[in-house]
């Protein structure tokens, strides 16, 4: 039995079910509120959802059983000392590889550290006083910190994603930043311009668990590999029908491995075509493989989010996406052959495999 | 009003004091109610309106746990719908000791700590989406409240999400 947590603009869908086969919604959570990202915490089981009402504001919601009773994280809020920060919306939360630590990131752009498993919350604040982050402008999601990536055995090392302000890397569990921009290439912005901007809109950014230094990242208009823990990057889209998408994932068994899902270009973010396809790479992006089999194929005009497509781990490989018209798609076989497992929910968010 | 009158067809007076200030409600039965209890004014109001005027207060629910209510004439009161209320345990009417739409939404949070946050934000401003009707008008955090104001807090018809 799999299950995934589908986050969505109307609530969290906990979905249960056998890969190939249409899922069960086993629960709906949060029913009328925006649920922008959940997770099972592998560690020790708990979830964690971040839920956003439309009048109330954001929380971070936890459960040790996602059908059962949530109860509110504390600590997510800008101190006193920071009176222009206002947390709008918290779009990523990511256990770190310190016992009982994880990450957040918000609206506006913000790293935020729990050492008590997601209990209580405090403000990164390395992050928040960089020089320039008053030059650091939003992308259409507002400026957000969406990513994070953690090391293996190195819990000082992070690197974060936002947009739309790049990549930045912190050796000192972030205290201190740098930047990852050398490679990035803007070409929305004027060319006299691209030199030594912020404005890096990246969308996504994952690491190869078997190739720690191995960073693939989906922009603004680019597909990137990054052989150096993030420092410069190489761009890989040649092959794809388009490289303009949302999200990017890896097989973690294989760190040359890579799928994206094309969108057309960032002025038409639908599936290029009309055709819903997945393209794998598996020579880090020297090539780009399409998948199609039991994905729509005429008429399909479809948007996937940046944090709605997700790997089971599993051998061989699940993977699952969503939709913002409500379809959740699985395949249970590498990408090779594709099913329903939910047709019909609201506009997808987040899609995490959570069993 | 003494101790055993029935009010309306839900309650019994359950407590009066001396100065007719404090009236307890004995529900009979735990649900959503709607019911009016009438008593005289006293100290400013009663130089305002006359010591023979009513006050009217309303009352919407009670618990199981906590079936008996209490109103204090001369305190402002704070309304509350779902999701907010139920956030305060069911209670639909707080009273809170304050001068300012701030410090009642204050008090509320300080009596329900659940609400914290989803009022005012981490620095006490009211959300966007988020409108308190003070007597009918649009109030804003600053905004004075007298002692006998009526606070409604409600989701503005700008938020959501479609």
């Amino acid at each position: 039995m799999t299950e995934l947590l589908v986050g969505s603009k109307k609530g969290l869908f906990v979905l249960r079910g056998e890969p190939g086969e249409a899922f069960e919604i086993a629960h709906r959570a949060f029913a009328g509120e925006v649920v922008e990202y959940a997770i099972r915490d592998p560690r020790n089981g708990c979830y964690l959802a971040s839920v956003t009402s439309g009048f109330y504001g954001p929380r971070l919601m936890l459960a040790d059983d996602p059908t059962g009773e949530w109860r509110q994280a504390e600590g997510l809020a800008f101190p006193d000392d920071i009176p222009d920060g206002t947390v709008e919306r918290i779009w990523v939360i990511r256990p770190s590889e310190e016992p009982g630590v994880l990450y957040a990131g918000t609206a506006p752009a913000a790293l935020w550290r729990s050492e008590d498993d997601g209990e209580t919350w405090e403000l990164s604040r390395g992050l928040w006083n960089v020089p320039t982050r008053p030059e650091w402008n939003p992308g259409a999601g507002g400026l957000c910190l969406h990513t994070i990536c953690t090391w293996p055995d190195d819990p000082d090392k992070l690197a974060v994603a936002i947009s739309a302000a790049g990549v930045w890397i912190s050796e000192d569990r972030g205290a201190t930043w740098r930047t990852g921009y050398t490679g990035l290439y803007p070409r929305y912005m004027p060319e006299e311009a691209r030199e030594g901007t912020h404005a890096l809109c990246v969308h996504d950014m994952q690491r190869a668990p078997l190739r720690p230094d191995r960073l693939f990242l989906q922009f603004h208009g680019g597909v990137y590999r990054s052989d150096d823990a993030g420092e410069t990057w190489l761009d890989i889209a040649g092959g794809l029908p388009a490289d303009f998408g949302f999200p990017i994932v890896v097989d973690p068994s294989d760190p040359d491995s890579a799928y994206v899902i094309p969108l057309t270009a960032d002025v038409d973010r639908v599936t290029t075509e009309g055709r819903l396809r997945v393209y794998e790479t598996r020579d880090a992006g020297s090539s780009w493989t399409p998948h199609s089999d039991g994905l729509p194929q005429e008429e399909a005009y479809l948007t996937i989010l940046r944090q709605a497509f997700d790997v089971d781990g599993a051998s061989p490989l699940g993977l699952y996406f969503g939709t913002t018209s409500g379809e959740v798609f699985g395949s249970a076989d590498a990408g090779a052959s594709w099913f329903t497992a939910a047709p019909h929910l609201a506009p997808v968010t987040s899609v995490r495999v959570s069993g | 009003m003494v101790d055993g009158d029935v009010v309306g067809a839900i309650g019994i007076v359950h407590e009066v004091d001396e100065r007719f200030e404090r009236i307890g409600v004995r529900l009979l039965s735990p649900h959503d109610l709607s019911m009016h209890s009438s008593v005289p004014y006293r100290g400013a109001r009663a130089a305002r309106y006359g010591r023979r005027s009513l006050a009217t207060f309303r009352i919407h629910r009670a618990t199981a746990s906590n079936p008996v209510l209490s109103y204090t004439p001369g305190v402002p009161i704070v309304t509350l719908r779902a999701p907010l209320r139920d956030l305060a345990g069911g209670t639909a009417e707080v009273q809170v000791d304050a001068r300012t739409v701030g410090e009642a939404v204050h008090a509320v949070e300080d009596a329900y700590p659940p609400i914290r946050g989803w009022i005012l934000d981490e620095h006490g401003s009211l959300r966007p989406h988020v409108n308190v009707f003070v007597d009918g008008e649009r109030c804003r955090e600053t905004t004075s409240v007298a002692p006998d104001a009526v606070l409604h807090v409600l989701s503005a018809i700008s938020g959501g999400e479609r």
